[in-house]
């Protein structure tokens, strides 16, 4: 079996924990995300007709305090920047996020997701700014991870990329 | 074909040679890594030219500048030198500890003499026969991305999720290097083990490979070189998927056989056999002098109840029943106040009162045996008397006639006294009225039947108790009957107290008298406490009394009624004189 690294990156509160208990049935305690700040949880999907192990990295959310750890990103297939469309600063720290891991992981695919769809877009960002900054990334999608709205799809392209 | 050869490229060849070794350089660096790959593959003969030259040339190299191959060789050699030495140490400890525990032993001797029979050094011998482990699982982890290669279980049913430990275990890897190490030192720190009671994860890494085994019991140095061991053999067999690992482990699939060669156990069944038995009988033994003691208790509490059904009470104690109830003896008695002590007995007859639920019911023993303790407590009451229980009773003092009359009673009310009554003989009585004259004395009993009258009690509304202000007054009517009871009795009369409730309108009559009936009982209780004598007092609830202030119908109020004794009553009888005498 194809077995695929995915890390989930993003400030503190956008969701990320969410949008894995969305998609996997945890089975390792969310404590684990406050004593080594990493979470892994495994989910099987179908890509181009085989069988991968998707083995999602739920990493500590990061804020102005606190960096994350760049040796958690080693080896990971893909990793994915999670933003919140009802704060502005997500958008900032998440960008800050994806550089300090695009100086570490060069070559390493990144998806961008703007998450908390059902609720109104309160952000002042405006859909030219937010779109400039899809472009740095390999795919972008708006999820949320309380109705589950392309949740599956995420994770479903993030295997379809990397298997 | 040869003229069309000589036209094209001339009859020499020179112009073709020219063209070609002019060009030589470019065409050859095309196509070096694929002929040399391909050459490779059919017959191995690349690396049989290369190899003596590259050692030729490493050679010269290292004569020529060692200084600086020395200096990129330090950090790499060190790095390695630091993991043999932790691990040579690691197990020399191991040892040492385990040579400790079994120098000074019986078993010390016995392994000695197997171990020089055998020609075995001893510290070999003494680790072959301590270790006993289990290596339960073994996983082979790539190091950069957390993910499985492959696992083998001892138990199949029982393994772990080996894609999240894996995982897991790489990520509190990371966290440890990013956590403890020092400086730039964090590609070094790695964590080794993770260690609990008896249960040992087991951690070897390799440049591309973390080797893990989880291991109950204690971990042999044995068992630490074979995981290395196998943890390089993996990397030999295995580095060219390595090198190419894209998440796909099914070209790993096959090293189920080496990782199994680590499942290794080692247990010692003869040993374990005989120490399980040994524990039986120490579990045995454990549950019989548990049991042995929990019967001796029961047999001492039945002896102990045995004895005290079997002694003799002392005066005034009953025997009811004596029974057993788990960890104690229930004694049920029958006890007279004036009795000895139901602890006091037992202690008597060397019995722990601790382990005695004493349930104990007051009676009136009539034994002879106790009335000489009941005159005691009785003279107590009378400080002026002195009672001397010898081979005669005889009580002795100087005493009131009032008084002697008061104790005189109380004696008679005492159950078998005819049969032990106590000389009296020494009792001097003083005369408490020095007035004998027959009219003195009524004139005085007048005075105090006049002064009882006098006496109220009120009541708040609804209650049989009287006010609280009234309470110093019961005193004082107490003493004005008992003196005029005295004066009664010298001048021949006897004395009938009335003790009269009252009640207020408010309320039904019914309730109304029966109020009144109540407070006067109550006032009754209250002056018989006081010492006055039960006979005396006579109540009579006269329910509502229609008085211009309803409160003040709330009382008890006395009448004092002496009337000419009968012949023989009130005076101081013959028997009573004859005993005093």
């Amino acid at each position: 079996m194809i077995q695929k690294k995915i890390c989930l990156l993003g400030p503190t509160g956008v969701g990320k924990t969410s949008l894995v208990r969305q998609f996997v049935d945890g089975i390792f305690s969310e404590k684990y995300l406050t004593t080594i700040g990493v979470k892994i949880d495994k989910k099987e999907v179908t890509a181009g007709g085989k069988t991968a192990q998707l083995l999602i990295w739920d990493i500590e959310g990061v804020d102005r305090y606190c960096g994350f750890n760049p040796r958690y990103l080693r080896g990971a297939a893909a990793f994915v920047i999670v933003v919140d469309q009802t704060r502005s600063q997500s958008l900032l720290e998440g960008m800050d996020i994806y550089e300090s891991a695009r100086a570490e992981f060069p070559d390493t695919p990144a998806f961008f997701v703007v998450n908390k769809a059902d609720l109104p877009s309160e952000w002042y960002w405006s859909e030219d700014e937010v779109a400039e900054r899809e472009n740095l990334f390999s795919a972008a999608i708006k999820t949320s991870a309380k109705t589950g709205e392309n949740v599956e799809r995420l994770f479903q392209e993030l295997a379809e990329l990397t298997v | 074909m040869d003229d069309v050869r000589s036209l094209i490229i001339g009859g020499d060849e020179k112009f073709v040679e020219n063209i070609v070794r002019r060009n030589a350089k470019g065409m050859v660096s095309d196509v070096i890594s694929e002929a040399l790959n391909e050459r490779e593959s059919q017959d191995g003969s690349v690396n049989k030219v290369l190899v003596p030259l590259i050692e030729k040339s490493l050679h010269r190299s290292v004569e020529a500048n060692s200084d600086k191959i020395v200096g990129a060789l330090y950090p790499l050699v060190g790095s390695l030198i630091r993991k043999a030495v932790s691990a040579f140490l690691i197990e020399f400890i191991e040892r040492t500890n385990t040579l400790i525990e079994h120098s000074f032993s019986a078993k010390s001797v016995k392994w000695r003499f197997k171990a020089w029979r055998s020609g075995v050094p001893y510290s070999d011998y003494v680790a072959s026969q301590i270790y006993q482990y289990q290596v339960h699982q073994v996983l082979a982890i790539h190091r950069e991305t957390g993910t499985l290669l492959n696992s083998v279980t001892s138990h199949p049913g029982n393994a772990k999720d080996g894609d999240l430990i894996s995982s897991m275990l790489v990520a509190i890897s990371d966290f440890v290097a990013d956590a403890f190490s020092q400086d730039n030192q964090a590609e070094e720190t790695e964590l080794g083990e993770i260690k609990t009671d008896d249960f040992t994860l087991l951690i070897k890494v390799g440049p591309q490979v973390i080797l893990v085994a989880a291991v109950s019991g204690h971990v042999s140095p044995r068992m630490r070189h074979k995981l290395q061991d196998t943890l390089e053999e993996f990397h030999r067999f295995y580095q060219s998927p390595l090198q190419k690992y894209q998440g796909d482990n099914g070209p790993f699939a096959t090293s189920d056989a080496m990782l199994q060669e680590c499942l290794i156990s080692e247990q010692k069944t003869t040993q374990e056999k005989k120490k399980r038995a040994g524990a039986g009988v120490f579990i045995l033994a454990g549950l019989l002098v548990v049991a042995g003691y929990l019967a001796f208790l029961r047999i001492d509490l039945a002896i102990t109840s045995s004895t005290i059904a079997k002694s003799e009470p002392p005066a005034g104690i009953v025997m009811l029943n004596t029974q057993t109830d788990g960890n104690e003896i229930i004694l049920s008695v029958l006890r007279d106040p004036a009795a000895t002590g139901v602890a006091q007995w037992l202690a008597g007859l060397d019995i722990d009162s601790s382990v005695v639920d004493i349930k104990e019911t007051p009676f009136e023993s009539k034994d002879d045996r106790l009335i000489p303790a009941k005159i005691q407590q009785l003279t107590a009451r009378f400080p002026a008397l002195k009672f001397t229980n010898g081979e005669q009773p005889a009580l002795s003092g100087t005493i009131s006639t009032g008084e002697w009359q008061r104790f005189l009673r109380a004696l008679h009310s005492i159950a078998g006294i005819e049969t032990v009554f106590p000389d009296t003989t020494k009792v001097v009585l003083e005369e408490s009225t020095p007035v004998n004259d027959a009219l003195a004395l009524n004139a005085l009993a007048g005075s105090l039947a006049t002064t009882l009258s006098g006496y109220t009690l009120f009541f708040d509304m609804n209650q049989s108790r009287w006010s609280k202000a009234n309470d110093a007054t019961i005193g004082d009517i107490a003493q004005t009957i008992i003196n005029l009871q005295n004066i009664a009795e010298q001048s021949g009369q006897t004395l009938s107290v009335f003790i009269l409730g009252g009640s207020d309108n408010s309320g039904t009559s019914v309730k109304n008298m029966l109020l009144s009936e109540s407070r006067a009982q109550s006032v009754k209780q209250a002056l018989t406490k006081a010492g006055v004598e039960h006979a005396v007092l006579h109540t009579k609830g006269l329910g509502q009394l229609d008085l211009a202030r309803g409160s003040n119908s709330r009382m008890v109020f006395f009448h004092a009624l002496l009337t000419p004794a009968e012949a023989g009553k009130g005076k101081k009888t013959g028997s009573e004189e004859g005993n005093r005498q």
